[in-house]
């Protein structure tokens, strides 16, 4: 479905270039002169739906392990796929070819929930997770994961645009203006740990239930925040090939200064044996859990009654951290003039925005006897998003 | 011509809106799980009979001795103590509790009572079956003897019976005694105190599912069962009548109160 999806909006444009040309014949002289005589002034409109999809900003919130040699591990990343997001521009044309001011405005917001669920198939690799107890068998593996992913985009183009050269079968148009944009990216992923096979915590090993002592998922949040604004600058040009159709194409680039923030957030858990406020450690597989502590006297009680299950909780957060960016946009497409000032356009659009993510992850970690934590290093990686897709809408000159 | 070319691009236009994503129902196929529990240990083997008395000889066992005492039973099981030992199903009691988690859920469900997390409530099959040839009762005159075999001392049989005669060897008092006592019943698993539900434990499951076992041994056998070391529990997992293989440990130690816990998912 989603492969004939993203061949569908190519059959649209084939579909209306031919419709176009179609039509043109039954086109009397008098109507092609009307249309391509552009409005001395007046307000333009156009809405178009961009059939946008992301990519490049990493969003792999587990890996699946395979026979484990290592070398058919691979990342499940999340492909976000096209979705339909309004692109609107509004503008006013000034009087005696003075020039026009042109708003776009273009929001893409996308929410996924990604998730993989294998019991007792310990497969997934927790990459988000820090790795300090990351696990239930502290390995950094769980059997099913669920992750969250939001990503939001916002881009707002504020443009004056003039002529600069024309000619019956060319005509180009300068821009210069103010771009603004803001970008979010989180992903939160819960790793479970569906079917462990721990020693049975039941009785006669407890008196009475044990709550507490079932693996807990592990838990991590990674967020970034970025905001910039800028310059931009462009050129726009149109080439009539019908007498109603013309072919038109742009290129434009921004340069853009702002803030970025980014969190990170990490919850891992470990079983441990309490002994009067002394936590030792438990190591895997946990076997100890379902022992006595003397089989022959079993009466006293078994470890299970002083296990507990620990988190392990790592954080780390930088705010309005300046950064710089940049934005490059450009677009091939069509207009096609259907009613009066009425044009369809379509076409192809691509925009990259860059260094617009940050994540931060602790690196190396000291861990004190009191519980408490020191990072001692992080790492830093940076995403560029790119949106690209098929685009239709309507257009219109009032 | 030309308006319908333009009403064409505008309905594809419009066909695009709608988002492409579906959500295909998944098939589901319901087959039936069972899990068995079993305790198996080393045991002694009897020589068992029953004994009884006919003065009349029609066949039918008399509701009184010879010097008109009401016998209860008329027929009794008789053990006799071999040297023979062997490995042999145990009615052992143990805690269970059986989970499922259903395909694409993250909480599993408890199907097993809480009754059953009790580890004196269920309890594992009893030894069935006869080792080597048929004993040859020394019969009492005038007694009628009825040969069962030679079995283990956790056969129900050995267990369900009272008869315990010092008397007949005063060297060694224990060599016609049965080991059991009866009042174990029957066995069980799951369930509740009422209605406790005979094994094995049988569950529906469907593609994507995955059961969740946990189990462990009583540290004490019940009264009447007689083993000469711990038993081990082990499990059993049939998917539609068919022996699987479950992740984890399906057979426990020998240790006393250990277990088996592990888990399946129907593929």
């Amino acid at each position: 479905m989603r492969a004939f999806a993203r061949w569908l909006p190519a059959v649209v444009l084939a579909v209306a270039v031919c419709g176009a040309a179609i039509g043109q014949d039954s086109d009397s002289e008098k109507d092609a002169k009307k249309a391509y005589t552009p409005k001395e002034s007046g307000v333009f409109a156009e809405v178009t739906a961009w059939f946008a999809q992301p990519s490049g900003l990493g969003l792999t919130p587990a890996t699946e392990t395979g026979d484990g040699t290592g070398a058919d591990t691979h990342p499940l990343s999340v492909d976000l796929g096209t979705a339909n997001r309004i692109r609107t521009r509004v503008g006013y044309r000034l009087p005696h070819g003075r020039g026009e001011f042109i708003l776009t405005w273009f929001a893409h917001e996308d929410t996924r929930t990604f998730e993989r669920l294998s019991p007792s198939d310990f497969v997934y690799g927790e990459i988000l997770a820090h790795p300090v107890f990351a696990g239930t068998f502290d390995d950094g593996l769980a059997d099913g994961f669920s992750s969250d992913i939001l990503v939001r985009m916002r881009d707002l183009r504020i443009d004056y645009y003039r002529d600069a050269f024309s000619s019956p079968r060319i005509r180009g148009k300068w821009y210069v203006g103010y771009r603004r944009i803001s970008q979010q990216r989180d992903i939160d992923a819960l790793y479970f740990s569906l079917a462990p096979n721990l020693p049975a915590i039941l009785d006669p090993l407890t008196n009475g239930p044990k709550p507490g002592l079932d693996p807990l998922p592990d838990f991590a949040r990674v967020r970034s925040e970025f905001s910039a604004r800028g310059a931009e600058a462009g050129l726009e040009v149109e080439m009539p090939v019908l007498r109603r159709f013309r072919i038109e194409a742009g290129l434009g680039v921004a340069a853009l200064r702002g803030r970025m923030s980014s969190e990170y957030a990490s919850t891992t858990h470990t079983y441990a044996i309490d002994q009067n406020g002394t936590l030792i450690l438990v190591e895997p597989p946990f076997d100890l859990l379902g022992e006595f502590i003397d089989p022959q006297n079993p009466e006293l009680g078994a470890w299970v009654d002083q296990a507990v299950q620990e988190s392990f909780g790592i954080g780390y957060s930088s705010n309005n951290e300046s950064a710089n960016s940049f934005a490059v946009e450009t677009y091939l497409g069509f207009r096609w003039r259907v009613w009066r000032d009425l044009d369809l356009v379509g076409g192809f659009r691509t925009a990259t925005f860059g260094n617009v993510g940050l994540e931060l992850r602790p690196k190396n970690v000291t861990l004190n006897p009191n519980g408490s934590y020191n990072v001692q290093d992080v790492t830093r990686t940076t995403y560029d998003v790119n949106f690209e897709g098929y685009y239709a809408g309507v257009a219109y000159v009032y | 011509m030309r308006s319908s070319v333009r009403w064409v691009g505008v309905v594809c236009i419009l066909a695009l809106a709608p988002g492409c994503d579906t959500t295909q129902p998944q098939q589901v196929g319901v087959q039936s799980m069972q899990i068995r529990m079993n305790a198996t240990s080393l045991v002694d083997v009897y020589n068992v009979w029953e004994e009884y008395y006919d003065a009349d000889q029609d066949g039918v066992p008399d509701p009184y001795d010879p010097s008109g005492n009401l016998l209860d039973p008329p027929v009794q099981v008789v053990c006799q103590l071999t040297t023979q030992q062997a490995s042999a199903p145990v009615p052992w009691p143990y805690s269970l509790e059986i989970s499922v988690l259903r395909a694409g859920e993250t909480v599993p469900e408890v199907v097993t009572s809480q009754d059953a997390l009790d580890s004196d409530f269920n309890l594992t099959p009893y030894a069935s079956g006869t080792f080597g040839a048929q004993p040859n009762p020394p019969c009492p005159s005038p007694k009628v003897c009825n040969p069962l075999g030679q079995l283990a001392a956790t056969d129900r049989l050995v267990i369900d019976s009272p008869f315990s005669d010092p008397n007949r060897d005063p060297a060694n008092p224990n060599r016609y005694r049965c080991p059991g006592a009866p009042g174990l019943g029957d066995p069980r698993m799951g369930g509740t105190t009422n209605a406790p539900l005979p094994p094995p434990f049988t569950i529906d499951v469907g593609k994507g599912d995955t059961v969740i076992v946990k189990a462990r041994k009583a540290l004490r056998p019940l009264n009447g069962v007689e083993v000469l070391i711990e038993p081990r529990l082990t499990a059993q997992t049939f998917l539609g009548g068919r022996l699987v293989a479950p992740a984890g440990k399906t057979s426990s130690s020998e240790d006393p109160g250990s277990g088996v816990s592990f888990s399946f998912t129907v593929k």
